[in-house]
């Protein structure tokens, strides 16, 4: 087997506080191959941007630390490279796509320059090479009348456009893989479905692996080929998409599940509640994160943390359910 | 019985700026354009669409956060739109909003206790041990611990929070909650807590909710009818059952077709629509959704096409209804 695009191994986040340090992502590992969508879900908080922006480069050096065996990208340990090797990396072979575009666009420059300026200082073409290349870029991703909004700026532009600027600038290079941090949480769903349809083409083309981080289930069903579910900063389950939405096995999954798919259905009395809320992260951690809010906890739950542990071929999860089998509702 | 909620011909227009500056003067936008529906006691409608297509201008005119240019709207008998003095003060008490996000309405210096409070405060209802004892049955219902009374929301959950802003909507035991996008920026497992004590109360008050979303997904569990709106006019409405099993207009397909698969196997792996909303400020000649609309014809460009009845209670605006519904039989999967 060839060595995969992304190795994200142990990784730790913690962020400095007065009084020592408190890990917001704990020993996380995952690989992703060359042109693989993996998927990584979880409700808000629990540790998958931080996860996204440390394998980029961009953690707030000044307050958040990340330790542990490595994140191995085309060979290399990001987590040791310095800043301007990482700056180097950025745009070029990694990029990243973020919910809020605007926050990532220069609001006082014209879009279209905005992406031949980054193909210029990575590839240094022609100025003039480099703009049609970016009016190229834009009709890529289906911008109408591409040539006319280059010279738009941000705020002329509605939000679903504004995000396939952010996809066109994020492809310029050619990257071997794009991070898309929930990038249409923001858009209406006729405008999420152009958009998810559009990143899911462009990665064909290019061959472009995706870490596609999302909170929404069904956003997953339509993109994954494999996914990793966090809750609270830990991985809990790591599946194929296809089994895991056939099998889940944890039961905040399945309460995850559960609560796209009886949304839908005609005449449900009620819905399934996953009870009590996230826990705020916490110096100490005993047993499992989910206890508190699992319907099936046993006593070792709250007293020893569950592994991940195999349940199949290339599944996996932390749950001291594991040795028994469970039960799927038809 | 009279209807907690009746809502005709309603339109509401703004003056908007053209141009950087404003500099090429004001030009109208049509917010909203004569929509009518009903909502009885006890029952839920829920209001869907795009953004933009004016489904909080509607809510706002509902509990007189904004004035209507056309139409009325009628709470339990009674024209809203036509009350002034007292009685308009009594009829505002019978109406009542949930926001998005409750942070953004709600004073961050205020104890969840004095939040919850202070529409009894404002209507004058009950004397100081009375809306002491109210607020805490409130927490009750709505699943607050009592421990929470003396709170600030910043030191609650976005579930939470929103569970403050419903008593808060609660407690002046209103006729009808206008909920607007309640539950898109919860969790999806806080989510269907929310949604489960919507129904809840609405069991034990009979209150009834016009329920705002713009995603299509979150209204089936609560809803009993669904009005479609695009670009400011309602373009379907029915039960929704009917609605979503055999829904009539080409827009509530599309909106339908775009809900993302709940399993891989059936994933779509296209998109529908194409194109986003217009501007409301240049509405389409004849049929708003004709930019958009796979089916578009020479009518759809000149008429506007009339809401006319497909099925029992359930009514579409389009010239092709008839030939949609035979080429695709309606059905979604
Ligand atoms: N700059 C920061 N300062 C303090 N805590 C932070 C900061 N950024 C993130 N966190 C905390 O780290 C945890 C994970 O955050 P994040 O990765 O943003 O979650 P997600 O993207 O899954 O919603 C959360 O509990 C969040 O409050
Ligand atoms: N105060 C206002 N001034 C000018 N235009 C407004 C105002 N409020 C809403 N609009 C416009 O009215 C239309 C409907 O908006 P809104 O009711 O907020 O839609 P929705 O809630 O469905 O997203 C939009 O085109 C919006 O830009
Ligand atoms: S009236 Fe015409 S344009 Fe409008 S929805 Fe029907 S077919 Fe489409
Ligand atoms: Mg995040
Ligand atoms: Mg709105």
């Amino acid at each position: 087997m060839t060595a995969p695009l992304l190795k994200v191994e142990d990784l730790t986040i913690s962020l400095a506080s007065d009084g020592g340090s408190l890990p917001l992502v704990k020993s996380l590992s995952f690989e992703i191959a060359a042109g693989e969508t993996l998927c990584l879900v979880g409700e808000s908080g629990c540790g998958k941007s931080l996860t996204a922006l440390a394998i980029i480069g961009l953690l707030n050096r000044r307050i958040m630390r990340a330790s542990g065996g490595g994140i191995f990208f085309e060979g290399r340990d990001l987590l040791s490279a310095d800043a301007e090797a990482m700056r180097r990396l950025r745009g070029d072979r990694l990029a990243m796509v973020f919910q809020e575009p605007m926050t990532s666009l220069n609001p006082v420059q014209q879009v279209g320059r905005q992406i031949s300026e980054v193909i210029v200082e990575h590839r240094g073409t022609s100025e003039r090479e480099a703009e049609r290349e970016a009016v190229r870029l834009l009709d890529l991703v289906r911008i109408p009348d591409a040539a006319r909004r280059a010279r738009d700026f941000p705020h002329q532009l509605s939000g679903g456009m504004r995000q396939r600027v952010m996809i066109a600038m994020a492809l310029a290079l050619r990257p071997a893989l794009l991070i898309a941090d929930e990038p249409t949480t923001a858009l209406d769903v006729t405008i999420q479905a152009q958009v998810l349809a559009l990143m899911d083409e462009l990665r064909r083309e290019f061959g472009t692996a995706l870490l596609l981080i999302t909170h929404d289930l069904g956003v997953v069903a339509e993109m994954a080929d494999r996914v990793l579910v966090l809750y609270a900063g830990r991985a809990v389950e790591e599946a194929p998409v296809e089994q895991l939405f056939d099998q889940p096995t944890h039961p905040y999954t399945r309460g995850l599940l559960d609560a796209i798919r009886q949304l839908l259905k005609p005449d449900i009395e009620r819905l399934a509640e996953i009870p009590g809320t996230v826990p705020v992260p916490a110096k100490l951690d005993r047993g499992c994160s989910f206890a508190e809010r699992c319907g099936l906890a046993m006593p070792i739950c709250g007293e020893k943390r569950p592994v991940l542990g195999p349940r199949g071929s290339r599944h996996s999860a932390a749950c001291w359910l594991g040795h028994l089998p469970v039960e799927q509702p038809a | 019985m009279t209807p907690a909620l009746e809502v005709a011909h309603l339109s509401k227009t703004f003056a908007a700026r053209r141009g950087p500056f404003g500099l090429l003067g004001r030009r109208v936008v049509r917010a909203v354009e004569d929509v009518s529906f009903t909502v009885e006691a006890s029952r839920t409608l829920a209001l869907v669409g795009e953004s933009g297509c004016g489904k909080t201008t509607i809510g706002r005119m509902v509990v007189r956060l904004a004035i209507p240019n056309a139409g009325s709207i009628t709470v339990e008998g009674e024209d809203f739109t036509r009350l002034s003095g007292e009685a308009l003060r009594r009829k505002r008490q019978r109406v009542q909003m949930v926001f998005q996000d409750p942070f953004a309405c709600l004073n961050a210096r205020m104890t969840a206790e004095a939040i919850v409070a202070e529409p009894l405060v404002n209507f004058g209802l009950g004397d100081a041990a009375t809306r002491r004892r109210r607020v805490r049955q409130l927490f009750d219902q709505v699943g607050l611990p009592q421990t929470f009374l003396d709170r600030l929301p910043h030191h609650m959950s976005g579930g939470q929070r929103q569970r403050l802003g419903i008593a808060r909507a609660l407690a002046a035991k209103p006729a009808v909650i206008v909920a607007d996008e309640a539950v898109a920026a919860l969790d999806v497992s806080i989510r269907s807590q929310i949604l489960n004590l919507l129904k809840d109360l609405q069991r034990e008050t009979g209150v009834a909710y016009l329920f705002i979303s713009h995603d299509l997904s979150v209204v089936r569990y609560l809803a009993d009818e669904i009005a479609v709106m695009y670009l400011g006019r309602i373009v379907e409405k029915g039960p929704v059952r009917s609605v979503f099993d055999t829904p009539a207009h080409p827009y509530t397909q599309a909106l339908i077709g775009a809900i993302p698969a709940s399993h891989p196997r059936e994933r779509r792996r296209r998109a529908l629509l194409d194109g986003e909303v217009p501007s409301a400020a240049a509405l389409p000649i004849g049929c708003p959704f004709r930019t958009r609309c796979p089916l578009a014809t020479d009518i759809c460009s000149r008429e506007p096409p009339p809401l006319v009845t497909v099925r029992h209670g359930h009514a579409a605006a389009c010239h092709h209804i008839h030939a949609n519904e035979m080429t695709t039989g309606g059905t979604t999967t």
